[in-house]
This record gives structure tokens, C-alpha cells and sequence, in this order.
């Protein structure tokens, strides 16, 4: 048995490289699943070329990986592909070095004329000077988490949500069991190997293992506008930076992002300040940004990795790094997977399932390149029964197969609340039907937290039309829902 | 066009002022860009609902006089029950039934199944003043009410016993009906029939009114509720529901109706720039009078809130607020008396949503405006 601790794109992903190598799983997620990176990032599947030069490793592991992600898991990208386009000088010159870099890392790209491109992206600054078509997508990543906990589900792996690991005990220097809280409870999970993919909080993670992993945690500012402006994806062609990328997600579109070197590995509030400055850079590429429809802000922490407390450790990418803490410190059984992208979180798994396997001394080869992923049954939207969300058109046939998962999976597996009104007329919806099975208090306490996780990423980026949306949330909460005073008579 | 007041905005506080001055002589024009804000709500109009500490007031009129005169809202100082009776005799003269103003909130239920605390509402609501057994009355497909979702909640609230009914789907139903296409099918006889012959056949829990979600009719609501209750022998009374919401929609179109019998017009168009005397439209129409901006807060629409934070007024451009720092829950006008008058809830500091005192916000700078329109009118003959 090996133990998994964190429910994102890594844990999941190597819980399910173990399950096909026949070693059981169990993965240990302290929150929602996708609570972390995973869940919180501008949904781009990567073709490679954004790091053909700073990052030729990443770039070429990135274009292997696009392909073989659109093999296992084709219900959960979307095959837009996207546009480099240079709109300065600096891009201009940039351009030369770029084709270079793709062209060693085999990345296909295609010049496409300025008239082509701006039909194809309207609203593009007609400062266009050159522009480049190459395999960019569009990854679901709360369907593909999904996909995995299913997945693992199915054959025969365990994923516990809510719980954490407070403990690792080890027999003579060698990682035994894991103690796992769950509702209050502790309860010893005998294992032979675990595995921290904490993410921004594999740090913490690696303190069971008494390691210091030096980690280098970045926040990054994302905006989701209503309305899918952008078709396709579109980089700005320059060094990466701040402001230069948009991806079409559903009806929506994401404009990405910033870099703030953070101390804490929970995601920080976003500000109306930092909103402003990342608009005023997408207006570089889409000028009429400032008229469009921002539904909300949301930040991310990128968990980069700076070393070990001890030297050696197998350094496989300047992406991502697999740590055995036996090496490192001498606890023996103990891995991180610190670092990574989305787009390769499978390779990330095939090399951690590698170390451990071999560590457990199983000689089976991962087979994840190679095996699709089947999409659940309750993803198949149905669209059934009375209306409850009317912008993403959720009905009651679709929430009440759900029941027993948590509300914030509602919203990250259904669409529930996500559209433009963000839960203004249909939050009290869902919870009604919740009530019955949940309890009163449960029921309200959901609520409530939906509403102040709704309102972090709604109020700096109140301006303009969105403003008039969240002043009609606070109206309708407040007044006609009078969520804010819910409370017995007479207390 | 030969009018003495233009007012900018059909909201509640645009038409409320509209009224007090035609009641008082003059020629009134409504300009405005859109419907209004008056679907948004129920119909309730609340005074103070919750203290400071979220606590619900009983007595609110107490409230009020413990404040007076330093903290309320401009050109209050007594005078809340006389407006109050002014709101509910208009209504009634428009044929909105409306219990008089008493001396204390009554309560009211909410679509998840509590309480809170509302001054005056239409009769069509639900209002008492101590929690009792209640009866939710559910149609298919309407997830705003969900009958048994409600009762948990009541129950826990108020200690009080509810029961929960379901109704069946008539013939002509969709999948897709809202509450306001049930309360068209409600408005019409063939719906009314339908309904009646359904509760007849039906056997009633032994005690409590019969709430029902608020669709029961538009025009003819309240005849019908109290058809109703009649044959049933049961008081019969409605929630209201979020927006789009029925009850804002019968006032609405009482209130449209009554202010064209005395000789409104209703102007369409967005005001591009406005002048104590003057106001034009985008599309160049000018409309010449003494202005008074009712054009709301930021739901409202007349107040704008830039990228930075700022808050302007959309019609003059006056910024009421100046950066990312100030509480946006509590922007507003510090001032509603200046050269162009301003009324309607958005006074500064001042948070309708979170205290329920929307309705005393624009009573009191309603009044204040009108007063001094008045003065002025009897001072120098004119309204200008």
C-alpha cells in the first residue's frame, strides 16, 4: 500500500501510475479535490512553444504530453489551438529566437497572415506584426480530476477527501503507516511508501518526513471575463511575463497572469489593484478589454522547488523534481513531487510511480501514456429536471446524483454557480436541495461559505457591469434571501 | 414639452417622489433608460430590520429616535409616521392592499424557510407578528421553493410546526416555467379554475395559513388570494422570490398606471447630461424643468464604478467616492439636497443590504427633496 497525500493533478496522477503498476493507492486530500494549483489555474494545455527558449526541457516534455493527454483523456480538452502574436518590436525580434527553440523541440508551427488571424481572433489589436499557429488547448482540469478519482475508484484505489495525514511512522527507518484525521477521528493506515504531492504545501508535508524542502511559491493573478471573447488561445509572443495570455474556458475566457513571490502556501485574496495592472496589459492584445464583462478574479500558488535539505536528489526537469527523502534524510519510503505544470502532471506521475516502484522493488512499467482514462457517468451532463442554475443551465437531474459530495465539487464538477451571476439566484437553489440530506446547519454554513468564496473573487474586480452584478448579490442575499441574519427566534 | 419637474429614474424613490409632487400640483415627467428597479424586489418596504450586531429590531420607530438627529439620513428629523401613512394611503388609492403601518417590523418568511423582519408590505405577503404552524404550498419545478427544504428551516427557527403540500402540474405546464410565467397562468381564469379545483380536492393540514411561492396572479393577485381564502376558509399569503420577482412587477404596474391617470408621461431614453433646469438625452431630446435624480445606487445603475475604484454619478460625472479603499456596500450621496436634487437608498455610509433600511432611505430623502421643491414653489409661484 502507498499513501498519497494531496488530492491535485500530482497525487492523483501518481495514485493512478501505482494503481496500473498493481501497487493499491490510497490518496489522503485535506480539502476539496482541486483545492490547491490544480484547481486554481488559466486552463492551459500547453503545446510546448511558450518555453521553447527559456525552457527547452519543459517545452519539448510539454509537446509529448499534449499529445498523449489528448489520447487518454480526450472528454476533458478541448482542441482549440492557439496563436503567438507579436504586436511590438520586442516581439518582432523575439520571433526569430522563438522558431528556433520550437523547431529543436519538434513543436509544430504555422504562420498565419494578419488578415487571417484577425478573423479569426476579432478584437485583436490591429497592431498585429506576426502571428503563429500552434497546438494549444483548452485542459478541464476539474473534469480530469474527476476522470482520476473515478478512475482510481474503479480499480479498486481509495480517496479520502476531508482528511489529512498528521502523522508517518516508520520501523527501522522505514515508512510503516501514516495516521490519518478524518471528522475528529485518528486512524493508522498501514503503508510501505508515501508520497507527498502537497503542492504549495509540500513543504509542511515534508516536515513528517522531518525534510526541508526549500519551496519558492509564487502568486499568480487570473481574471475570468463572461462571454467567450477569445476563441482561441492567445499568447503574447515575448519572454513570458505578466498579462500575456488568454484561454476560452466554456462560456468564459481567462486572461493570466502575474508572478508575486508569496511566503504562504494558501492562495492570496486578489486585489483590485493587481486586477487593474493584468487588464491593462490584456488590453495590449484585446484593446476593448475595458468594455468586456469581468465575472471575477481568482489567484493561484505556483509551488516551485529550490532544493533539499541534503544534496542529492534526482533533479528530472527544471520543471519538477522527485525527492526521495531515504537520500535526502534517511526516511526511508518517503517521496515528494514538488514543482510542475498541469500539461505534465502525467510524465510527473510515470517518474515518481518509477522511484517508487523501484523502491518497492515492483518491476511493472507505467502504462498511463497508454491507458484512457473513462470519463465517470455523472459527467454526462443531463440537462434533466427543474432548472436550478439558469447560466449554466444545471438542472435538479444533474446536482441530485451529488448529494453526497461536497458543495464546492457541485460547483467545479456541475458548472453550479459559476456563470455570471455567481450564485446570486441560485445558490439558495442548491442548498435547498441539500437541506434534507445535509441538515439545517450544515446546509446554512455551506451557504455561507459559498457566498464569502464567491464575494473574494467577485469584490476587486467590481467595476463597470460586474459592479451592478454584485451589488445585486449583496441585495439579494442581504434582503430578499436575508442570508446574513439567519438565525433561531428569540436567540 | 411644458412640465415643472423631470424626474430621472423609475425605481421606487423616482416614482415615490413623482407622486408626492403631482399630489401637490405639479406637472411631472419620468425620463428613463430601463425598467426600473422596482422586479427586483418582493414589494416590502423595510425601516430598520437588524441592529449592528445582526440582531432583529422589534421596534424600529425606537431606533430611529435613539439616533435622531445626529446620525440619520439627511432632512430627517421626526415625521416617520406620517410618511409611512402617506406610502400606505397612496398604495391603497392605487388599489395595492397594505396593512397600516404599525408601531413595530412584523415578520416575514424568506425562500429558504426563516425569518426576517420587514415595516410595510403588501397584503399578498406573508407578514405576522409572532411566529405560528405555517403550511408551504410547492409547484413542480419551481427550485425557489422547495416546500420541504423550507419546513426544516422554519421548524428550526421557530420552534413552530410546518407542514408541506405539493401541487401537481396543470395541462398547459413546462419544464421550463419560472414564477412569472406561473403567475400569468395564475392571472387568467382557466389558471385560477385550475388552482381552486386542485386545493378542493385536497385535504388541509388542520391549522396555519397556506403560503405559496409569490406567483399566485399579476393583475388580479389579490382578488384571487382572497378568493382563495374564502372558499378555503384558510388565510392564504405568498413568499416572495428573487428576482425576477413577481410582487416588485404588480406594484410596478399599479404604480405606472395610477401616475399616467394623473397625466405622467414616461419618457424613454438614457440622460447623456443633466442641469438644475435641464436635462438632455442621448439622443439629443431635451427636456426642460427643475431635475431631480433618482437614478439609483450601483445596482441602480446611477451610480458607476470605475476600474480604480472610484464611484461616479453616471448622469453628472461627480465622483461620490474616490478609490479602492472606500466600503462599496456603503457608497452613496453625503449630500441629496444640492443644486440637483438626489433621492433614492444610496446614502452614504449607510448599508440597506446588510440592515434592511432601504425603505426608510427613501421615505426620508424623498421627503427632504419634496419639501424643498415645495418651499420653493409656494416661495416663488413656480416649481423651477
Amino acid at each position: 500500500m502507498v499513501v498519497v497525500i494531496g488530492g491535485g493533478s500530482a497525487g492523483l496522477g501518481v495514485a493512478w501510475d501505482l494503481l496500473l503498476r498493481q501497487i493499491p493507492v490510497t490518496v489522503v486530500e485535506s480539502g476539496p479535490m482541486g483545492r490547491g494549483t490544480s484547481g486554481r489555474f488559466h486552463g492551459l494545455l500547453h503545446s510546448g512553444a511558450r518555453y521553447a527558449v527559456v525552457d527547452p526541457v519543459s517545452a519539448e516534455q510539454c509537446r509529448a504530453e499534449n499529445a498523449r493527454l489528448r489520447h487518454i483523456a480526450p472528454s476533458a480538452i478541448e482542441a482549440v489551438e492557439g496563436y503567438f502574436v507579436s504586436v511590438d518590436e520586442v516581439g518582432e525580434s523575439y520571433a526569430q529566437e522563438w522558431l528556433k527553440g520550437a523547431a529543436a523541440a519538434n513543436i509544430p508551427v504555422e504562420e498565419v497572415s494578419r488578415d487571417r488571424v484577425l478573423e479569426h481572433l476579432p478584437g485583436l489589436t490591429p497592431d498585429v506584426r506576426q502571428s503563429f499557429r500552434v497546438h494549444d488547448a483548452v485542459l478541464e482540469g476539474f473534469k480530469l480530476l474527476e476522470m482520476l478519482t473515478t478512475n482510481i475508484r474503479s480499480r479498486g484505489g481509495t480517496v479520502l477527501q476531508e482528511a489529512s495525514v498528521t502523522a508517518v511512522h516508520t520501523v527501522n527507518g522505514r515508512v510503516s503507516g501514516v495516521v490519518v484525521r478524518a471528522d475528529g477521528e485518528d486512524r493508522v493506515i498501514p503503508c510501505d511508501a508515501v508520497i507527498n504531492a502537497g503542492g504549495p504545501w509540500a513543504f509542511q508535508v515534508a516536515q513528517l518526513f522531518q525534510d526541508h524542502l526549500d519551496m519558492q511559491l509564487s502568486s499568480g493573478l487570473m481574471m475570468i471575463y463572461a462571454n467567450r471573447m477569445v476563441p482561441h488561445v492567445v499568447n503574447r509572443l515575448a519572454p513570458p511575463g505578466d498579462g500575456d495570455i488568454f484561454v476560452p474556458h466554456g462560456n468564459t475566457v481567462i486572461l493570466g497572469t502575474t508572478e508575486v513571490p508569496q511566503n504562504t502556501a494558501d492562495p492570496v485574496e486578489p486585489t483590485r489593484r493587481e486586477a487593474q495592472y493584468l487588464q491593462s496589459l490584456g488590453a495590449q492584445l484585446f484593446p476593448e478589454i475595458v468594455r468586456w464583462r469581468v465575472l471575477r478574479a481568482f489567484t493561484g500558488v505556483r509551488p516551485l522547488f529550490q532544493g533539499s535539505s541534503l544534496a542529492p536528489h534526482s533533479r528530472v526537469s527544471r520543471d519538477f523534481t522527485v525527492v526521495d527523502h531515504g537520500a535526502t534524510v534517511g526516511f526511508q519510503g518517503a517521496f515528494s513531487i514538488v514543482g510542475g505544470k498541469w500539461t505534465t502532471f502525467r510524465l510527473m506521475a510515470e517518474r515518481t510511480g518509477d522511484a517508487v516502484a523501484a523502491y518497492l522493488r515492483v518491476h511493472v512499467p507505467s502504462t498511463t501514456a497508454d491507458v484512457v482514462l473513462t470519463p465517470p457517468e455523472t459527467q454526462k451532463r443531463q440537462h434533466t429536471g427543474a432548472l436550478v442554475c439558469e447560466c449554466e443551465t444545471v438542472g435538479v437531474g444533474d446536482l441530485e446524483p451529488r448529494l453526497s459530495e461536497p458543495l464546492a465539487d457541485w460547483r467545479t464538477r456541475t458548472w453550479w454557480a459559476m456563470g455570471p451571476c455567481q450564485g446570486t439566484v441560485c445558490a439558495h437553489r442548491g442548498i435547498a436541495l441539500r437541506i434534507p440530506h445535509d441538515g439545517v446547519l450544515a446546509a446554512l454554513q455551506d451557504l455561507r461559505e459559498f457566498r464569502a468564496e464567491r464575494e473574494r473573487g467577485m469584490r476587486p474586480v467590481a467595476w463597470g457591469d460586474n459592479a451592478r452584478q454584485w451589488a445585486l448579490n449583496h441585495a439579494v442575499t442581504g434582503q430578499t434571501l436575508a442570508e446574513g441574519a439567519v438565525r433561531k427566534i428569540g436567540d | 414639452m411644458a412640465t415643472d419637474l423631470v424626474v430621472v429614474g423609475r425605481g421606487p424613490a423616482g416614482l415615490l417622489l413623482s407622486s408626492l409632487a403631482v399630489q401637490a400640483g405639479a406637472a411631472v415627467s419620468v425620463v428613463a433608460d430601463g425598467l426600473g428597479t422596482l422586479p427586483l424586489w418582493g414589494g416590502q418596504w423595510d425601516f430598520r430590520s437588524y441592529d449592528t450586531d445582526g440582531a432583529p429590531i422589534t421596534d424600529p420607530y425606537a431606533w430611529w429616535r435613539a439616533r435622531e438627529p445626529h446620525t440619520s439620513p439627511p432632512g430627517v428629523t421626526r415625521g416617520w409616521l406620517a410618511y409611512w401613512q402617506h406610502l400606505a394611503a397612496l398604495w391603497t388609492e392605487m388599489g395595492i392592499a397594505v396593512n397600516p403601518p404599525g408601531p413595530n417590523n412584523q415578520w416575514t418568511v424568506t425562500p429558504l424557510g426563516h425569518l426576517r423582519p420587514t415595516y410595510l408590505a403588501p397584503s399578498w405577503q406573508y407578514t405576522t407578528d409572532k411566529p405560528s404552524p405555517v403550511i408551504f404550498v410547492g409547484v413542480p419545478g419551481l427550485t425557489d421553493f422547495v416546500p420541504t427544504a423550507m419546513a426544516r428551516v422554519y421548524e428550526w427557527a421557530t420552534g413552530a410546526t410546518a407542514y408541506t403540500m405539493m401541487l401537481e402540474t396543470p395541462p398547459a405546464w413546462r419544464e421550463t416555467w419560472n414564477a412569472l410565467n406561473w403567475a400569468w397562468f395564475l392571472d387568467a381564469p382557466g389558471g385560477q379554475e385550475w388552482l381552486m379545483r386542485v386545493l378542493r380536492g385536497r385535504s388541509l393540514p388542520s391549522e396555519g395559513p397556506l403560503l405559496f411561492p409569490q406567483i399566485l396572479g399579476v393583475d388580479h393577485a389579490q382578488a384571487f388570494i382572497a378568493e382563495l381564502a374564502k372558499t378555503l376558509s384558510r388565510r392564504v399569503a405568498e413568499v416572495p422570490l428573487p428576482p425576477v420577482s413577481v410582487g416588485g412587477i404588480r406594484v410596478q404596474r399599479r404604480w405606472d398606471r395610477w401616475l399616467r391617470h394623473h397625466a405622467v408621461p414616461f419618457i424613454s431614453g438614457r440622460v447623456h447630461r443633466a442641469e438644475p433646469d435641464q436635462v438632455v438625452l442621448a439622443d439629443g431630446r431635451k427636456v426642460t424643468a427643475r431635475v431631480v435624480l433618482a437614478t439609483g445606487g450601483v445596482l441602480g445603475g446611477g451610480l458607476l464604478v470605475e476600474a480604480d475604484g472610484t464611484v461616479r454619478d453616471a448622469v453628472t460625472g461627480v465622483a461620490v467616492s474616490f478609490g479602492e479603499h472606500d466600503d462599496l456596500a456603503t457608497v452613496g450621496y453625503l449630500e441629496t439636497t444640492g443644486p440637483i436634487p438626489v433621492v433614492g437608498r444610496m446614502v452614504k455610509g449607510w448599508n440597506p443590504d446588510q440592515y434592511g433600511e432601504g425603505g426608510a432611505m427613501i421615505l426620508s430623502t424623498v421627503h427632504a427633496v419634496h419639501q424643498r421643491l415645495m418651499r420653493h414653489s409656494l416661495e416663488t409661484g413656480t416649481w423651477r
